[in-house]
């Protein structure tokens, strides 16, 4: 097996310049990320059932914190 | 993290290749490359803990192992449980498409000859909310940019690029100013390459000459299209001409203005009819996974398919001819010097 990092690096040169404008709107520098508007809470909930959102909510109340 | 079970989050998609993969994340449109025995695990090993895919790698692997799942979490790709059923809170997104509309794009080419454009777009009206793509490849006609905007001001059309010369000398702002829905300005033949936001519209200043419908069909990393739309129409239809319709600068309706077969002209003929027909839908179905080499490369549903221009000119599922990637290398190369494609560049009178 190898390493994810040295496998990173060596595919760096492959990532784009920016993505579409239907996609993006402006573009991104090569390597770095685009800037994170989601929080992993939301990500994990904007795709997930009412019924299931509903459930976690009870359990642990949600505070989403850097979502724009 | 050893007793842990992962959890992939749904809106990121795995795409194998053969030399390697990518995790497409959908909801941040970027991606990453991961090794094939990573893409395995996690495809097929989902039902382990992690300490039960060291286990199935062999211990001698499990720095390596460790350190993907750290890498997976720091990206944010997945969840770590304790408890494997909670996997159920999770389920997948569909990939299926649909629309509600009979048709969701048009390009429309404009050299010297000026088409009904009042007419096309009240014909567009009935077929849906469309995004459509105006292509100047001449600067006499100036004017008929002032008739479109007056043309659609009235409509539903969802959104409008527009490709011009820079000699058409057309003053930016003042028409994204005016026309909210242009959302794309490429203006070509400029005295030098930039790219940055008008109010609402990526204007894009570049060097290059685009003469004719031939330049179109490039596949370039920069043109890439990241997110869960785009993926599943790729999935199931062909993503350049599903649900297209085109009318080239003669006025001649086709899937694609490159194509060579015309289904009749708008001066006489109807939109409607034209994509009611089986003939011009067929080529909506093309889909990647029937495109020879595409069908196994890990760009596959980021990519535009080209259908006008192919590497083996009489093969309608041939690969895109403008692709100049190899996915059984990884490697990128210049596609047009590529002395396999040299019938094909000459078959299309490309150069
Ligand atoms: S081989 Fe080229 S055209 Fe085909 S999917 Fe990959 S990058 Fe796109
Ligand atoms: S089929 Fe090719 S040439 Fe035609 S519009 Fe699509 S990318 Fe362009």
């Amino acid at each position: 097996m190898k390493s994810i990092k040295e496998f990173i690096e060596n595919n760096k040169k492959d990532l784009p310049v920016y993505f579409s404008y239907a996609t993006f709107k402006k573009p991104a520098p090569i390597g770095k990320d685009l800037p994170e508007t989601k929080s992993r809470f939301y990500r994990t909930l904007q795709f997930m059932p009412t019924k299931f959102y509903k459930k976690i909510s009870q359990s642990a109340p949600i505070t989403p914190t850097n979502e724009k | 993290m050893k007793n842990n079970y992962f959890i992939l989050l749904a809106d990121c998609k795995l795409v194998d290749g053969p030399t390697r993969s990518i995790i497409y994340d959908m909801s941040r449109s970027s991606y990453s490359f991961i090794p094939n025995v990573l893409y395995e695990i996690l495809s097929e090993d989902y039902a382990l803990s992690i300490n039960g895919i060291v286990n199935k790698y062999g211990l001698e692997n499990e720095q390596f192992i460790l350190e993907y799942f750290e890498f997976l979490l720091e990206k944010e790709y997945i969840l770590l449980s304790d408890n494997p059923s909670e996997r159920m809170w999770f389920p997948g997104i569909s990939e299926d498409w649909e629309s509600p509309y009979e048709i969701t794009n048009v390009i429309i080419d404009y050299r010297d000859k000026v088409h009904p454009i009042k007419k096309i777009i009240d014909e567009l009206e009935s077929l849906g909310s469309v995004h459509i793509e105006f292509r100047f490849f001449s600067d006499v006609l100036l004017d008929e940019l002032i008739v479109i905007n007056e043309a659609v001001a009235e409509y539903r059309v969802n959104s409008i690029s527009l490709l011009v010369p820079h000699s058409l000398k057309i003053n930016v702002e003042q028409l994204v100013k005016e026309n909210k829905r242009i959302k794309h300005v490429e203006i070509y033949g400029s005295e030098e390459s930039s790219a940055g936001m008008i109010e609402q519209a990526l204007v894009v200043r570049s060097e290059d000459m685009i003469t004719s419908n031939k330049c179109c069909g490039a596949i370039l990393k920069k043109n890439f299209n990241l997110n869960l739309a785009f993926f599943n129409e790729s999935k199931n239809y062909n993503n350049c001409l599903n649900k297209k319709v085109s009318i080239d600068e003669n006025g001649e309706i086709k899937n694609c203005p490159s194509f060579s077969d015309s289904f009749g002209n708008i001066e006489d003929k109807l939109l409607s009819d034209v994509i009611e027909t089986e003939t011009f839908r067929s080529v909506w179905a093309i889909d990647k996974s029937q495109i020879d080499t595409c069908q196994t490369c890990e760009f596959r549903y980021m990519c535009m398919d080209c259908r006008a221009y192919r590497e083996t000119p009489e093969d309608v599922y041939s690969k895109p001819l403008k692709c100049g990637y190899d996915p059984n290398t990884g490697e990128w190369k210049e596609w047009s010097r590529n002395p396999l494609k040299k019938t094909a560049i000459e078959h299309f009178n490309l150069f």
